[in-house]
């Protein structure tokens, strides 16, 4: 469900009546119907805060739509067109914030969000050294939408240039007609997703910790390719999950396996009589640690042999990068 | 090409500024306080240098000559880089800019003059007497320089400290500038390079590599120094060969006379310019390559794995013919 998102309800009124919507609680701002949902926040970066936040967490919508009106701080930017946003950014005590968010949109324009509003040509445009549009909400719903990791998107209608000669009673007389216009605009687009592989689009014919599920989707999610790892499950030749894991590593980097055989050569004898081997398995550190529980002098006796023939040198080696591809 | 440009009001009427204006396109201009009332005080979204690129002309305040960091070039002595630019008009997928500063919009300095009297204070040094000077550390030192006309003072300089050296870093093919100039001994310009594949994948916005290979052609004919940075090498089955074949084009244009040094590193990243990465191009091949959290806190290959990749195209490089003190591996602890 998408949860279209406006600041008034002279903007939102066409939506409630040409998408059949009605009111889901006693707020009166708050609408739904087959495919959406519609949030009437009311004006202010604050409100949109806390609305926003408080429908979403309650219904759960995929996706956000902020539309609504808004002015220009660009001469460029003309009054009575729509624009897609592309990047919200905030105006607030004289300074912009720091934090930015960006929308679904394809588009080259921006609006800044303003805690107040403009009626001061030096303030627009100050406000136009960072966007070309400028609101009071689009930069909360980003906010919002990024902290519940919701894409967004925000269609603009100019109004007017924000400054001095923003007249705030002739923007409300217009607002059936700025509604209307939204509307139309809104239902010529569409909204997209991505397409990644999920774990669960994977059967795994084994069992594999919570751990090893997060490893395998992290791997899988970087390979990419569904056939080529159901292949390999297919083939019947995995035993486990950890053997999954190494399998999927060598697809991504094939020196793995070279490296992997190279380490076991070197550690295998020591390993026979007992002893655990550590490595640091970034490889960073130069150091091996040897542990090895000692419960007779046959233990010691075998230990003396085997690390007589233990050279530091083969694992400087292995360090320095001297493998066999 | 750019959207809009802001000027500082205290340097309106350097001629710098007024040369960089008469040779670049642009929407609008505004004139500002200090660049970084406007520049980097928003996170703006590094892609968004396609279709909106701002340029900033600026004067450049505080530290204009810095040490470079260890394993920065080769040999023993200083290593300092001035900075003439943020920024860079190019794209590459693993550029360490998109992570580094908040903004890809360019800043152009104009006080060269200032620049070039803090490097002759450095020089005056005892320790500095052979000290290199290195550009391009946070921009492209070749891609604009037909607009901002700066490369002349800067050789003028090296023309009177013949034991210091200059080194201009580039993926630019814009050698016009220096085929005006008269080369020096001391001064180098060096090119990075990826294989051919590998610049097909991940240099988005760049010369060819057959383009930069013309380019240190006539460079060398020109009577260049060159210095070469095979950096990043990025790992996939065949770098090898492809490396091999960019090695033999090399060796047939550039003999080893003229190579001033080849420095070999493989791809590394911050947390924060990695995780742009991931943000900025979420198809890249390179989220298919087998990174850790090294001991700096970087992101990049195993030891063992960065050393092989490095030692394999120095060995390429020293089959190619190339002095084997000429090389060095790049930023490597």
């Amino acid at each position: 469900m998408e949860l279209l998102h406006f600041a008034h309800r002279g903007e939102a009124q066409s939506f409630i009546k040409a998408l059949n919507l009605k009111s889901l609680d006693d707020t009166g701002n708050f609408y739904g119907g087959n495919q959406h949902y519609l949030l009437i926040s009311g004006e202010g970066h604050t409100d949109t805060l806390i609305k926003l936040s408080y429908y979403i967490a309650k219904y759960c919508p995929k996706i956000i739509v902020n539309l609504g009106i808004a002015g220009s701080v660009n001469e460029q930017v003309k009054p009575g067109e729509i624009y897609p946003i592309r990047t919200a950014y905030f105006f607030m005590d004289g300074e912009p914030v720091f934090q930015s968010f960006t929308t679904s949109n394809e588009s080259s324009m921006d609006c800044i969000t303003s805690h107040n509003r403009i009626l001061d040509d030096k303030l627009a445009i100050k406000l136009g050294n960072f966007a070309q549009i400028v609101d009071r909400e689009l930069w909360a719903v980003g906010k919002v939408s990024q902290n519940l990791k919701i894409p967004f998107y925000s269609y603009k209608l100019i109004s007017d240039y924000a400054g001095h000669n923003t007249q705030c009673f002739d923007l409300k007389a217009r607002a059936l007609e700025f509604s209307q216009r939204l509307l139309e605009y809104y239902l010529e687009q569409t909204f997209f997703k991505n397409n990644l592989i999920e774990t669960t689009d994977l059967t795994l014919p084994f069992h594999a910790s919570f751990t090893q599920k997060k490893k395998i989707e992290k791997l899988t999610h970087k390979i990419n390719d569904l056939d080529l790892i159901n292949n390999i499950l297919e083939s019947g030749e995995i035993k486990n999950a950890n053997h999954f894991i190494s399998e999927l590593e060598d697809i991504i980097n094939p020196i793995n396996k070279h490296l992997r055989k190279h380490i076991e050569r070197l550690i295998h004898p020591l390993e026979s009589i007992g002893a655990q081997i550590l490595i640091d398995k970034n490889l960073d550190q130069k150091k091996i640690k040897l542990q090895m529980e000692i419960n007779s002098q046959t233990n010691i006796d075998n230990l003396k042999k085997q690390l007589d023939h233990f050279k530091f040198s083969d694992f400087e080696n292995l360090w320095n990068g001297e493998i066999d591809v | 090409m750019f959207n809009t440009v802001f000027i500082e009001n205290n340097v309106q009427n350097n001629p710098h500024t007024s040369a960089i204006l008469g040779k670049i396109k642009f929407k609008e201009s505004k004139l500002i306080e200090n660049y970084s009332d406007v520049w980097g005080r928003v996170k703006k979204p590094y892609l968004q240098k396609r279709d909106t690129l701002n340029l900033f002309i600026a004067e450049k305040k505080g530290d204009l000559v810095k040490l470079a960091p260890d394993a920065y070039g080769l040999g023993k002595e200083n290593h300092y880089y001035y900075v003439h630019a943020y920024n860079c008009i190019y794209e590459c997928q693993y550029c360490y800019l998109q992570g580094y500063f908040n903004t890809p919009d360019l800043v152009l300095f104009v006080n060269h003059d200032e620049i070039i009297n803090e490097m002759e204070i450095l020089i005056s040094k005892d320790e500095n007497t052979d000290a290199w000077f290195h550009a391009g550390e946070y921009s492209d030192s070749l891609a604009l320089s037909h607009i901002t006309g700066e490369l002349g003072l800067y050789f003028e300089l090296f023309k009177k400290y013949p034991k210091n050296k200059l080194e201009l870093r580039t993926k630019s093919v814009n050698i016009k500038p220096l085929l005006a100039l008269k080369p020096s001994e001391n001064i180098y310009i060096s090119f990075t390079l990826s294989s051919f594949e590998g610049a097909k994948a991940f240099d988005y916005k760049c010369p060819t590599i057959t383009h930069r290979l013309n380019a240190i052609k006539q460079l060398v004919n020109h009577g260049y120094n060159i210095g070469i940075h095979l950096d990043p090498i990025i790992y996939h089955e065949g770098f090898e060969n492809e490396y091999s074949e960019l090695l033999s084009r090399l060796g047939e244009i550039l003999g080893d006379e003229k190579l001033g040094y080849i420095s070999i590193g493989v791809v590394r990243f911050t947390k924060d310019v990695h995780k742009e990465v991931l943000n900025n191009y979420p198809d890249s091949p390179m989220h298919r390559q087998d990174f850790i959290k090294s001991f700096d806190g970087k992101i990049r290959y195993n030891r063992t794995m960065r050393m092989w990749i490095m030692n394999t195209v120095k060995k390429l490089c020293l089959n190619q013919g190339f002095s084997e003190k000429k090389i060095y591996l790049c930023m490597e602890e």
